[in-house]
């Protein structure tokens, strides 16, 4: 065949053919060159791509995290900024570098202690022990294959790892610490002259043309800041709830209700001694407290103690031990789900085996069971009321909320429509600043955000709802507006007159207090120096750096001054905050002696320096680490 | 080898022909080739396995450390040297070792691990972080000069505010004051400002002033 092609193609033809396929295969794959403009990725580090669909991941955990930690203060708004982003970004990109890092020096996870962490999560536990079922279970509904979640916990051990590995080793030596509490615990003994500015305000002259000058030449501080009137109306759960009245009937069913599930519920009495594990603990630790759990089980099933007495001499719970293990009567829904399974399915006056909550190991004894008893209609009443009432109120709520932000929406240029449907009364502000009000629905950074926004203050139209708080929320819109303009002349003329003065007086008192130096300088003593030019000295006693009663600056400035030879005296001057000028004669220093320190406090001093350094050590790895990496950040992803 | 003017059953002959000449010495590369590929997954698995051995030990150390605990730290240290003195984790113990012993207050202990530490190191991470140690522990057993010898042709890079601080204690504790601010102030310049090392940094610098006058401000 070859030869039957041979003989056919020959000459030019055969060129043009093999040139068409050279050219098929240089090409080939150059789409994919082309197409590498097109960014899909956040970051990408090294080799690694950062999904924008992982960074979503992570914002959205962080987001969530604050939430929890900030409650009902947290505005999504406020926080998911792209400063905030690029924050998430930034760890995400170091914890990848750090991974790299640990991977290149040769450090890995190994699946025995990956097994052993994951075992200890308390969420993949049953009857204190780890329970692949429920593992898998948990994972599952998560969504989550074992695999990568294994992965995943491989890659954060791997991480915490190098980290631990260069804050855990972090130290502080023996002179350090020394020199530390040497400095930080330091006196020093000073003797100083105050030049009040004040004496100096009612001598200095300004002239009207000084003033006028300095207007001139100020124009852009002396300005009228743009101001706008606004008009809300406001939706409150709470004003809703004020207008309504529980319907006793429904009042009546709710106790039922309540009655109903408390009947069969019992409560126990219950003792228990506790044999801690804590978080995270290794799988030695964990088989040393199942040990001596048993042990102890056997000494008690022996007869040779008691439970209460048991309590008292080996539970490791602060709480109940020293009551003989005593947690007194509790119902279900309140302990460690281990705890209440076992608690609540013991017989009165038998032990149990030993259980793992995620405390630790416990023994449990049942000491009473007795029933409910239902609280009377007339006791709950109140209760009921108020939760049936809310009930009703959320949903009103609901409703109104909706329709409000459909018909601002729909009218956008009037809340005309919106308040009278839902029969709300329009407020109005007076005039407000970008600054806002100290308080009131004014003073609401969302509402300030909104009311200077392009949407509302130039396109004139109601801005969307904003949440005040839980179940309270308002739309506003700008009904007059007055740009930032500049201020008269005559109404700051007296501000600038005064500030003037200041000015001038500061610098005479400064002067007054370099012609003390100057004397100083001469070899004059403070005392005879301040005499002549009638200026009084105070003396000080030994201070400390924390010192709260002097003026601040002044003793940051004291420690400031250079050390001198014992009996020498070295010398400062320096305005303070408030324009008075201080000149001051530092007399003595004394060095704390880092040896008469408590060995206690040593010790955390030291702890607290070496935490220190480690925190920069590690600063300065992921530093260096990414010096060294090739990272690409696609900035489009972050707006 | 295949000339272009002979037919195909010529061609044939030419190609087994040469199979018969080279094909002994092909075979032997395809297997060679073959067991370098094998081998080196092998290789690479028993690297993996002993990385993981070496974390494990690590783990152990590090958590007697945690707990002061000396004897069983080295001998947890020893095992390590014993069975995987190349690997990255022998440096990461001895680092964990030399923190042990500055707090029992050994610190020739301390600096004869942290000098194992720096010649075995294999990045420049751990390098610049047992140097550095190693630095300061040299300056609590009162040989300053040691600690600045360390640092000759050394590229600090972002290590540059902890270098200079340590330049300044070594100077510092050798009563070379002037030499001690120097540093102290290169120290506070390379430091982020919110850094909270600065406020005990710019104590360290404000006491090493020495003189009459500090002048007015």
């Amino acid at each position: 065949m070859l030869q039957a092609i041979r003989d056919r193609i020959t000459g030019i033809v055969a060129w043009v053919i093999i040139i068409g396929i050279s050219i098929t295969f240089a090409l080939w794959g150059i789409d994919s060159y082309l197409r590498r403009n097109v960014r899909t990725y956040v970051a990408k580090v090294n080799d690694t791509e950062i999904s924008e669909r992982a960074f979503r991941r992570a914002v959205q955990q962080q987001l969530r995290q604050m939430r929890v930690l900030m409650g009902n203060a947290f505005r999504p708004s406020r926080f998911n900024t792209p400063e905030f982003r690029r924050r998430v970004l930034d760890r995400m990109i170091e914890e990848e570098l750090i991974v790299e890092a640990a991977h290149d020096a040769g450090m890995a996870i190994s699946d025995a202690y990956l097994a052993s962490r994951i075992r200890a999560i308390p969420q993949f536990r049953k009857d204190g022990k780890f329970d692949r079922a429920r593992y898998e279970a948990v994972l599952k509904r998560q969504g989550m294959p074992p695999a990568l979640f294994e992965a995943q916990v491989r890659r954060s051990l791997l991480v915490n790892q190098y980290i631990g590995a260069v804050t855990g080793s972090a130290l502080a030596t023996s002179w350090e610490t020394a020199q530390g509490l040497r400095l930080q615990a330091q006196q020093r003994r000073f003797a100083h002259v105050r030049i009040p500015v004040a004496r100096f305000r009612d001598q200095v002259q300004v002239s009207e043309k000084a003033i006028r000058d300095w207007y001139e030449s100020h124009r852009k501080d002396y300005q009228a800041p743009e101001k706008v009137k606004l008009a809300w109306i406001e939706l409150d759960l709470d004003d809703i709830a004020r207008g309504l009245e529980a319907d006793p009937q429904e009042v009546r069913k709710r106790y039922e209700e309540r009655v109903k599930a408390l009947a069969n519920q019992e409560e126990r009495r219950v003792r228990h001694i506790l044999i801690q594990v804590p978080t995270g603990a290794s799988e030695a630790d964990e088989e040393a407290a199942k040990k001596r759990i048993e042990e102890i089980r056997r000494e008690i099933l022996s007869g040779k103690i008691g439970f209460a007495d048991a309590a008292k001499k080996y539970s490791q719970d602060p709480g109940s031990a020293k009551q003989g293990g005593d947690l007194g009567y509790f119902g279900r829904g309140v302990m460690d789900p281990a705890f209440e399974k076992a608690a609540f399915s013991l017989e009165k006056g038998k032990l149990s085996e030993p259980v793992r909550s995620q405390f630790g190991y416990h023994l449990i004894e049942v000491e009473d069971i007795r029933k409910v008893t239902p609280p009377s209609f007339e006791e709950l009443r109140p209760e009921l009321e108020k939760e049936a009432v809310r009930e009703e109120a959320e949903k009103r709520f609901y409703e109104k909320q909706d329709e409000l932000a459909n018909l601002t929406f729909e009218h956008p240029d009037t809340l005309e429509t919106a308040a009278q449907s839902l029969g709300l009364k329009i407020h109005t502000s007076d005039w407000i600043t970008r600054k806002g009000t100290a308080k009131g629905v004014t003073a609401n950074p969302d509402v300030l955000e909104a009311a200077f926004s392009d949407e509302v203050l130039v396109q004139g139209n109601n801005s969307l709802p904003i949440e005040l708080g839980p179940n309270h929320v308002v739309v506003v819109r700008v009904v007059d507006h007055r740009k930032a303009q500049p201020l008269p002349f005559e109404q700051v003329r007296d501000r600038i007159r005064k500030a003037l003065i200041e000015k001038k007086a500061r610098e005479q008192a400064r002067a007054l207090g370099e012609k003390l130096l100057g004397r100083l300088r001469a070899g004059e003593p403070l005392e005879k120096a301040a005499q002549a030019l009638g200026l009084e000295v105070e003396q000080e006693d030994f201070v400390r750096r924390d010192e709260g009663k002097l003026d601040p600056k002044l003793v940051r400035e004291v420690f400031r001054m250079p050390r001198q030879a014992p009996g020498k005296r070295t010398f400062t001057g320096f305005t303070l905050d408030n324009g008075d000028y201080e000149v001051v004669v530092l007399q003595a220093v004394k060095d704390a002696d880092p040896g008469k320190v408590d060995a206690g406090r040593k010790a955390s001093f030291a702890r607290n320096l070496a935490r220190l350094s480690g925190r920069r050590e590690l600063d300065a790895v992921i530093a260096s680490l990414k010096a060294k990496a090739d990272i690409d950040i696609n900035e489009d992803m972050l707006k | 080898m295949v000339d272009v003017l002979k037919s195909d059953e010529e061609q044939a002959e030419v190609v087994k022909k040469w199979l018969r000449e080279n094909g002994g010495s092909l075979l032997t590369g395809l297997l060679l080739g073959l067991a370098v590929l094998f081998g080196g997954k092998a290789w690479m698995q028993y690297r993996a396995r002993q990385a993981e051995a070496a974390s494990n030990e690590y783990v152990r150390l590090a958590l007697a450390v945690q707990r002061h605990d000396e004897q069983q730290a080295t001998a947890f240290h020893e095992a390590l040297l014993r069975d995987h003195s190349g690997s990255v984790y022998a440096v990461l113990a001895a680092l964990e070792m030399a923190r042990l012993q500055v707090e029992l207050e050994k610190p020739e202990a301390a600096r004869a691990q942290l000098q194992w530490a720096l010649e075995h190191a294999d990045t420049d991470e751990l390098r610049h972080l047992a140097r550095l140690r190693l630095a300061r522990v040299w300056i609590a057993l009162g040989k300053p000069d040691e600690a600045a010898a360390l640092f000759q042709g050394v590229d600090p890079g972002p290590w540059q505010a902890l270098y200079e601080e340590v330049r300044g204690d070594a100077a510092l504790a050798a009563h070379r004051y002037d030499e001690a601010r120097r540093h102290y102030r290169a120290a506070l310049a390379a430091l982020p400002k919110d850094s909270p090392a600065r406020t005990l940094l710019e104590a360290k610098r404000d006491d090493t002033r020495r003189g009459p006058e500090s002048g007015s401000r």
